[in-house]
């Protein structure tokens, strides 16, 4: 028993990493939780998840207590004093003049949350608006001092959506859930919940709305006796950048989008910073409203949801938006490139469509670290780029493999880390984000996403909704089920606490991932498309050489050239996986059996050394390959492969 | 060969006094009840011509949509900066959107544009029970009026809905700001009357609430 009541302490530090991978990979979209990872992410509920309850409860009541102080009625508050608190007071205290002053607030705040995402039907409800209302007036009035601003509103309805999908995704087996799951998932509490869940959000959000102190503004601005330019300038599109920085004090905002593209972009594209920099583009323009809304503008709401997974899953403060801003400029970097001042304008305040949400996701963690993510496909708003002269000449079939490949970031996720897709999806269906609960059900009830590793009969309660693959499952456990004790520390990949389980479960729930193990892969996969490169690498060159060692006569040296380029073949197959690495290096004698194939009569014999010229054919050759194409092609490579597949 | 000249254009106004609306009606004629709050800024541009006897001309308009959310201000002097025309936008059946304009004309001439050209510009028109709509007028005209000529701005209602005035107006500043008089181009008095949608309540027309 205490084992069992130790579990959740053991289980949620590794949860928490586990449905933080799950965020990061897009895969909590179809997790019927997803408002609960949120609230985990974001500090809303505990590490420990025996706490949940409790600590729930508490935010609740907190919130009526602020609902109770600010969303007053005077109507309905008799007032200790009928000379303080009458309609006609003057005294500041009364209830009455609070309730005048902030009547222009809600009205501001009503007008917004009336535009609150036209398109969906869910905005339009008055319940929704009601509660977006009573939410963003109790946020403006506990935080005064930043008040509401427009935008606000958009940060808080996906989070209502959210936390309501959770709502109805579990209602009709409400009677299924756990008491920890029923808890958390009322409907009568989705403001509550949803409160909390904005108001941790804007602890780091609200730096982007804060906006230097008026009185502070004008003080400079009255200082600045500017010369009156002309209005025929040439620059009269233009932010006048140097005029601004003068006479305005940057926000934080302003602060930050100018960090990242002119820093963070000109890290890793030179020449588009650049670019921005002489059309005089400032980020403030584009970019406050990109993070203000956090994107929310720039993609269709599903979209968005995904985005967001990735930035709480990924922590505060929220680093990873700065990141996929810089990707959001990559993606449309050659467009930008070509594209005159008004052209970069429209593009940059009207985003493009996007194909695929997780290449922004997987850009912006290989741009912020390099060495411990996977660098995504090249993909391109458009597909039209144009491959340098250069390329063209010196590789015809790597320009076509390149073009090849800015088709599509979807169909190349899809085939170019095919394996990696695999893995993803193996660690939904494996995924079984577990909190053991003791219920006091007699029954065994089982919420859980685990298709694989729960047997049938478990799995009908929720195996008929087909999309869902992976749940963070809350699990009740009868008390008198024989259980299995020990949680799976010794195999970090498990982190199944599921006590009851059968022999053929026990099989299969051998592999999730944590982040090691996902290093670990994302490493493997970088060395099996490596491998893949250098085999189809080696294919080209071996052919060349066979085509030279034609025209050349090699006398005697013939046999340790053929023997040279068996061996090299041999090397090519193992690479290529084709053949089995013994694990020992290749014997001499081995080399003569492979298939060689050069005709020894075509041979001609002139050159003196072929050797040399082949090894130094090859380090041309690969001077001439820069790090770029090689994950380019080799991913090609692996597309080329995965479609025979 | 006609000449090109450039001109930014930007709106001002307070939250929901239908600037974005109305940049959206001119440059695609389209109009939709609900449009999102402006965050930050929003660019377009749209090209008109000026037809004066033998003289062609061709102003391109880069008009600047803002937030009206006036805590955003410090923003504001990014977009506002270099424009030789502002519209300045108050929903007519709005008091408090009215009271609204002095804080952008202010904001306006202290702080950047002093060599700006001022439009008032009074929207919704289709809400007004003159032409039609539920919502009495909350500003009478000659109160508007008299505050234009005080600023040497130009009034002129619209209506995004009922795609009243609006092309007239952009166009008016064009003409301005290429030095063209516009033929057609009524007196500021009379820029209320053009195309009156609503014929009917004429008589109200000259009846305020205030």
């Amino acid at each position: 028993m205490g084992q069992q009541q130790l579990q959740p302490v053991v289980v949620i530090p590794i949860m928490k990493a586990q449905i933080k991978e799950l965020g990061m990979h897009g895969s909590l979209s179809r997790c019927r939780f997803r408002g609960v990872c949120w609230r985990v992410f974001l500090d809303c509920l505990p590490r420990d998840t025996s706490k949940w309850i409790t600590a729930t409860t508490k935010l609740r009541k907190s919130y009526d207590e602020i609902k109770e102080k600010y969303l007053l009625d005077p109507h309905q508050q008799h007032g200790k004093d009928i000379n303080i608190d009458n309609p006609l007071s003057q005294d500041k205290d009364s209830v009455w003049c609070q309730f005048f002053e902030h009547t222009e607030l809600m009205q501001i705040i009503e007008q917004d949350v009336n535009r609150t995402f036209p398109e969906l039907t869910f905005f339009q409800s008055a319940r929704v608006k009601n509660i977006m209302m009573n939410i963003l007036f109790c946020y403006s009035r506990d935080n005064s001092a930043l008040s509401y601003r427009q935008g606000m509103h958009e940060l808080l309805a996906p989070i209502i959506l959210t936390l309501e999908r959770d709502i109805i995704h579990t209602k009709s087996k409400a009677e299924n859930l756990s008491d920890i799951a029923q808890h958390l998932l009322q409907e009568k509490y989705l403001e509550h919940d949803s409160f909390h869940l904005f108001a941790q959000l804007m602890t780091v959000a609200e730096w982007w709305y804060l906006q230097p102190e008026r009185d502070e503004m004008r003080e400079r601005t009255k200082d600045k006796s500017r010369p009156v330019e002309n209005l025929l300038d040439v620059r009269l599109f233009k932010y006048d950048q140097h005029g601004s920085d003068l006479d305005t004090p940057s926000s934080h905002l302003a602060k930050k989008v100018n960090y990242i593209q002119n820093v963070l972009l000109k890290r890793i594209d030179y020449e588009l910073c650049s670019h921005l920099a002489r059309l005089d583009i400032a980020p403030q323009i584009y970019g406050i409203r990109w993070i203000r809304v956090m994107f929310g503008r720039e993609f269709p709401m599903d979209d968005v949801l995904v985005l967001w997974d990735a930035i709480f899953a990924d922590g505060k403060p929220f680093s990873l938006v700065d990141y996929v801003y810089v990707a959001m400029l990559t993606y449309i970097r050659n467009w930008l490139l070509e594209s005159d001042y008004a052209t970069c304008m429209t593009k940059l305040m009207k985003y493009p469509p996007a194909g695929d949400i997780s290449y922004f996701i997987d850009k912006a963690l290989y741009v912020r670290d390099p060495s411990n993510n996977m660098k995504p496909p090249q993909y391109e708003y458009g597909a039209t780029v144009k491959i340098s002269k250069k390329e063209v000449q010196s590789n015809t079939s790597n320009a076509k493999t390149e073009r090849k490949f800015l088709a599509s970031y979807h169909a190349k996720t899809r085939n170019t880390s095919d394996s990696k897709n695999k893995e993803v999806t193996t660690k939904q269906k494996e995924t079984s984000l577990s909190v053991v609960m003791k219920s006091h059900n007699t029954k065994p009830i089982n919420i859980k996403s685990t298709r694989d590793r729960l047997s049938k009969g478990e799995d009908d309660v929720f195996l008929s909704h087909s999309d869902i693959e992976s749940d963070l499952c809350i699990i009740s456990h009868p008390t008198n089920t024989k259980t299995e004790q020990t949680p799976r520390v010794s195999k970090p990949r498990s982190i199944s606490f599921s006590r009851k389980r059968s022999g053929s479960e026990r099989k299969r729930s051998t592999s999730t991932s944590d982040p090691i193990d996902l290093n670990l892969k994302t490493k493997f996969e970088d060395l099996k498309i490596m491998c893949k490169y250098c085999s189809s690498k080696m294919d080209s060159y071996i052919e060349s050489l066979q085509q030279e060692m034609q025209l050349l006569s090699m006398g005697d040296r013939e046999d340790k050239i053929l023997l040279a380029v068996a061996g090299l073949k041999k090397v090519r197959d193992i690479l290529k996986g084709t053949l089995p690495f013994a694990g020992s290096p290749i014997e001499p004698d081995d080399v003569i059996d492979t298939d060689i194939l050069v005709p020894a009569a075509r041979v001609a014999s002139r050159t003196p050394s072929p050797s040399e010229e082949f090894e130094s054919s090859i380090d041309v050759d690969a001077e001439k390959e820069d790090l770029k194409e090689l994950v380019d092609s080799s991913s090609t490579a692996t597309d080329d492969i995965n479609s025979h597949n | 060969m006609d000449e090109v000249h450039t001109t930014k254009v930007v709106l001002l106004g307070r939250t929901g006094s239908g600037k974005t609306s109305l940049i959206v009606r001119y440059i695609s004629s389209v109009f939709s009840e609900n449009v999102k709050p402006t965050i930050g800024a929003a660019f377009s541009k749209k090209t008109v011509q000026l037809i004066h006897g033998e003289e062609r001309k061709q102003v391109v308009l880069a008009i600047w949509d803002t937030a009206g959310d006036e805590r955003y201000e410090s923003m504001a002097p990014l977009y506002y900066r270099n424009s030789s025309a502002a519209i300045i936008c108050f929903d007519l059946a709005d008091r408090q959107s009215y009271n609204k304009v002095d804080f952008w004309v202010k904001e306006l001439v202290e702080k950047v544009e002093q060599n700006c050209k001022l439009y008032i510009c009074g929207t919704k028109t289709d809400l007004l029970a003159e032409y039609g709509g539920p919502l009495k007028r909350a500003v009478g005209p000659t109160e508007v009026m008299a505050y234009a000529k005080k600023l040497n701005a130009k009034f002129v209602e619209t209506s995004s809905k009922s795609n009243y005035g609006i092309d007239d107006l952009f166009k008016l500043v064009a003409a301005d700001f290429a030095g063209f008089t516009l033929c057609e181009a009524p007196p500021i008095e009379d820029s209320l009357r053009l195309q009156e949608p609503n014929q009917t309540d004429v008589n109200e027309k000259s009846s305020c609430c205030f």
